[in-house]
């Protein structure tokens, strides 16, 4: 039997919605979902995590397309996408913002004090513990985060050069807003791709408003990127950002 | 001729007395029993579809259990019907999504726009009303339990299941009927239909949390 106890991986649970386990193994799980009511109530727990964690941009850009593909997302305005950002922003603001707030201050206050233009900081991020019972592939993964604030890029201030060190496996961009809408639009264009985040969810955090994306290091070259943000209600200014990725 | 073009003169095939019958039959020599066997199937058919995403998994059940009927009705030996059922719901299930697929390419075509920001509105609306019909330590286990993130999301849980002196299993599926009734309540409010929900009423009845 593949599937152990009540435990799937949120690996395999990605690979088994988008049918890429082995045909033996697919119908094991189809036939143990109609069988087992424990089984299938964990399979959708997990995949109701799985969509939190798309709706609140909380996954690099290519496990996105697959956690999209995967839940058989509509796209942006899917029924529980929405349902998921609006739940998500009520609990927030039921208390949630408060019991993150260390997390936040963490990420925030070397940029505020400093007042740079670029914040890299990066460090070892460790997926949920589900992932890694569960001998899931990501393993440890270095995040290297750049935090983009408005007053000190707006205008022409020219290119910015953003070195990624060696090692890092995904590019983190934190965008700080000064608009008021819920949601805005991000593309970043560079050699030879051009990446588009619709509807990124507004997130505040002590005050700050930011949208954030990720960008798997492997999806990078080294280039001019050009990084447009805007709102969709035209509540955030159009704003341009001009970087040289050395992503060697 | 060919089972296509006989159910194109005739029209789609449809589910009779027969095809009923050898179906029941199938899941339990007792009608009770068999009746029973049934909705249990059907429940569960649902939750699958809705797992995989099916915005009608109850037309999709419908389909599973027909093509099931047809079968047995013409004679078809099934000895394990689950494994039988689970295997023509794979083949459903599929259809399905190819056929979203491609009524979403089309309207691609015609709309390439996120939704209005009124609808978000509308929907925060809903949902600010239907947590209000919540009682307040409800309120406060779905704020605790849904706004972690990460490894701080693993460990709220265990220490919400060890205050509440439940297992993780049990306070997981508890958050989950609860979650799948707001949504339920908020889609009634607003007017749209069902998406993955089991069956159920459309009040926010906390009994069964």
């Amino acid at each position: 039997m593949p599937v152990d106890g009540n435990e799937i991986s949120r690996g395999r649970l990605i690979g088994y919605l988008l049918g890429e386990l082995a045909a033996e193994e697919l119908a094991a799980i189809d036939e143990r979902v109609l069988r087992d009511d424990a089984f299938a109530e964990a399979l959708e727990a997990l995949r109701t995590d799985l969509l939190d964690e798309y709706a609140l941009g909380t996954v690099s850009a290519s496990e996105r397309e697959r956690i999209g593909r995967a839940l058989n997302l509509s796209g942006e305005a899917d029924a529980s996408l929405r349902f998921a950002r609006a739940l998500h922003r009520q609990l927030d603001r039921a208390g949630g913002g408060r019991q993150r707030a260390w997390r936040v201050r963490a990420r925030w206050a070397l940029p505020i004090a400093a007042s740079v233009l670029l914040v890299f900081g990066a460090w070892r991020y460790w997926p949920a513990a589900h992932e890694s019972r569960n001998g899931s592939a990501l393993g440890r993964e270095t995040v290297y985060t750049l935090l983009l604030r408005p007053a000190r890029l707006r205008g022409a201030e020219g290119m910015r050069t953003v070195q990624i060190p060696a090692g890092v496996m995904t590019l983190q961009v934190q965008i700080e807003l000064r608009g008021t809408g819920p949601f805005a639009e991000v593309s970043l264009q560079g050699p030879g791709q051009r990446l588009r985040f619709r509807h990124l969810p507004v997130r505040t955090f002590s005050g700050v408003r930011f949208v954030q994306f990720s960008v798997p290091r492997s999806a990078l070259q080294t280039g001019r990127y050009t990084l447009e943000v805007r709102s969709p209600d035209a509540t955030e200014a159009l704003r341009h950002y001009s970087l040289w990725i050395v992503a060697r | 001729m060919s089972e296509s073009n006989r159910e194109s003169e005739s029209g789609p095939w449809q589910l009779d007395a027969t095809a009923l019958r050898a179906l029941l039959g199938a899941l339990d020599a007792d009608p009770g029993h068999a009746a029973r066997e049934y909705e249990r199937l059907r429940r569960r058919l649902v939750r699958y579809f809705g797992l995989h995403g099916l915005p009608h998994p109850f037309d999709a059940v419908d389909e599973a259990f027909n093509r099931l009927a047809k079968r047995l009705g013409e004679g078809e030996p099934v000895r394990n019907v689950e494994a039988y059922l689970a295997g023509i719901a794979r083949l459903v299930m599929l259809e399905q999504r190819q056929k979203l697929a491609r009524e979403r390419q089309m309207l691609l075509r015609l709309v390439d726009s996120p939704p209005p920001n009124e609808e978000d509105d509308r929907m925060l609306r809903a949902l600010e009303g239907c947590l209000g019909e919540l009682s307040e330590e409800s309120r406060a286990l779905l704020t605790r339990y849904y706004v972690a993130r990460g490894m701080e999301r693993i460990r709220a849980r265990e220490r919400i299941a060890r205050e509440l002196g439940v297992s993780a299993n049990s306070l997981r599926n508890r958050m989950l009927r609860l979650r799948q009734r707001l949504e339920r309540a908020v889609r009634a409010r607003l007017g749209e239909s069902e998406r993955d929900g089991l069956p159920a009423d459309d009040t926010l009845n906390e009994e069964n949390d």
